[in-house]
Formats: C-alpha cells, sequence, structure tokens
C-alpha cells in the first residue's frame, strides 16, 4: 500500500507537471513533448488502477499515434520562428479563473462525497466486496468478452467512425489542392 | 492509502488544465492538445469509477476504449481541417478563423 501510494503520488506529480508545462510552454513542439510525457504518465496510473488493457491501448493509441500526429501537424505548419508559436490569446487570465474556479468546485465535491465511498466500501459494496473477481476484471481476455459479446454492436459503430474520419480526413486534406 | 478520491482529484485538475489549455490558446493546434488532456481526463474517471464500483464486468474500461477510438478520429480530423486551414490562410490561430462571422 505504501509503495502504491508513493507510485501514485510520483506519477501524479509528473502528468499535472507535464500538463501545466504543456499549457504554459510557449514553443508549440515543446507543447507536443509534454503532452505525450502526460500521456504516458496516464498509462502507468491505468496500470496502478489493475486496467492493463486501457494502459496498452493508452500508450499505442495516445503516445504512439496522436503524439506523432500532433507532431506532424506541427511541422506541416511550418512558421520562420517556433518561439512564441504558443502564446494565450486575450482571454488568457480570465481561462485560469474559470480554471481554478471549476477545480476548487469538483474538488470541492469530490472532498464532499468522500464520507459516502468510504462507508460505501466498508459495508461491503466497494472493491471490498468484489475482490474475488477483480484480479482479472482488468485483462485482455475479460474486455474482449465484452467488446465482442454485449458491446458488439457499439464497437462496430466505432469501427464506422474510425472509417469515416478517415475518409473525412482524406477528403478535406486533398479536396482544397484539387480546387485551387 | 489511495483512494476514489485521490484519482478523482487528478483527474479533475487534468480535465481544468486541458479546459485552460482549450479556451485560452491562440494556436489551433493548441486547442486541439487541451481538448485531447480534457479526454484523457474523462478516461481516467471512467477507469477509476470501474476499478472502485461493485461491477463485475469492466465495463469502464470498455467505455474507456471506445472514447479512444473516437478521439482518435477527432484528431485525425481536427488536425485536417488545420492543415487546410493553413493551406489556404497561412495561419493556424484561431482568431483569424472567422469565415463564419456574419
Amino acid at each position: 500500500m505504501v509503495v502504491q501510494s508513493f507510485l501514485f503520488y510520483g506519477f501524479a506529480t509528473i502528468i499535472v507537471l507535464s500538463a501545466l508545462a504543456m499549457v504554459l510552454s510557449r514553443n508549440l513542439v515543446h507543447s507536443a513533448l509534454f503532452m505525450a510525457a502526460a500521456f504516458l504518465g496516464m498509462a502507468f496510473i491505468y496500470l496502478l488502477l489493475q486496467a492493463d488493457y486501457v494502459a496498452v491501448v493508452q500508450i499505442l493509441v495516445y503516445v504512439g499515434a496522436i503524439s506523432v500526429l500532433f507532431v506532424f501537424g506541427i511541422m506541416l505548419t511550418k512558421r520562420a520562428r517556433m518561439e512564441d508559436t504558443n502564446r494565450f490569446n486575450r482571454y488568457g487570465f480570465l481561462a485560469f479563473l474559470i480554471g481554478l474556479g471549476l477545480f476548487a468546485l469538483l474538488a470541492r465535491a469530490i472532498v464532499a462525497s468522500h464520507a459516502v465511498t468510504v462507508t460505501a466500501s466498508a459495508a461491503g459494496v466497494g472493491p471490498a466486496g468484489a475482490a474475488g473477481s477483480e484480479s482479472a476484471s482488468g485483462s485482455a481476455a475479460s474486455i474482449s468478452g465484452l467488446l465482442l459479446g454485449d458491446m458488439a454492436l457499439p464497437l462496430e459503430a466505432s469501427g464506422l467512425i474510425l472509417l469515416a474520419a478517415l475518409t473525412g480526413a482524406i477528403a478535406i486534406g486533398k479536396g482544397t489542392r484539387k480546387s485551387t | 492509502m489511495i483512494g476514489l478520491s485521490q484519482y478523482l482529484i487528478l483527474s479533475a485538475l487534468l480535465f481544468c488544465i486541458g479546459f485552460i489549455g482549450a479556451v485560452a490558446k491562440r494556436n489551433a493546434i493548441a486547442v486541439l492538445m487541451g481538448v485531447e488532456l480534457m479526454l484523457n481526463a474523462v478516461n481516467l474517471n471512467l477507469v477509476a469509477f470501474d476499478r472502485f464500483g461493485s461491477h463485475a464486468a469492466p465495463l469502464g474500461q470498455a467505455f474507456a476504449v471506445f472514447i479512444i477510438a473516437v478521439a482518435a478520429a477527432e484528431v485525425a480530423v481536427g488536425l485536417a481541417i488545420i492543415l487546410t486551414l493553413y493551406r489556404r490562410r497561412a495561419s493556424t490561430t484561431v482568431d483569424d478563423l472567422d469565415a463564419l462571422k456574419g
């Protein structure tokens, strides 16, 4: 338990610092790299939550594909100087105020509901009650059983979304070049 | 002891940081990055509730996988739009994209 909380706070610190650096960095390339670091830290948090499959998918899709896609997007929209490409707009201060207020509100709600969840788990409703089936709940086998069983139709729909996004991205990317 | 609240607080913090990035940035690619961070925070919420809930089947993790798929599609289309706009206007600044303004 001590090791687990040590790992959690370590990775949480890395993630939050990377996310802050991503937002505050003035260089867009640095922002993309910090975003990849935050995504990688999230994968380790998923491992702490015993969600092995989601952690692997996170590394494959977010760190592997989406970050590279962002870097390609940055490279293809090149400008003369890479510094100062990632400034705040005129609503920066207001956005910080709203973001802090939103976090205060959410944290207040989470802390206020903490007592409820603690009593629920003490009564055997929470993780203590389901401890027997929990060891394998994050494995690829149980998730694939769910995805290809009860959720087969949503899975096919998400495949259709990916196909539509693929063709849409190609159409948007090619269309203007043909018309000019 | 790390409980549900710690994961939810981390998720809320990431969501707010992503919100600031999505609202306050001048570059359209940076706005997209902020949206990605917000989606990731939602995923963390789903997986944490799945871990600490009493349901036997990993429903929350399945939802997280769907969100990851939709986020990948969103980034592909979003970056294609940004690249097209850059080709037409030589700018990725959000304030310049006012073609629909009346």
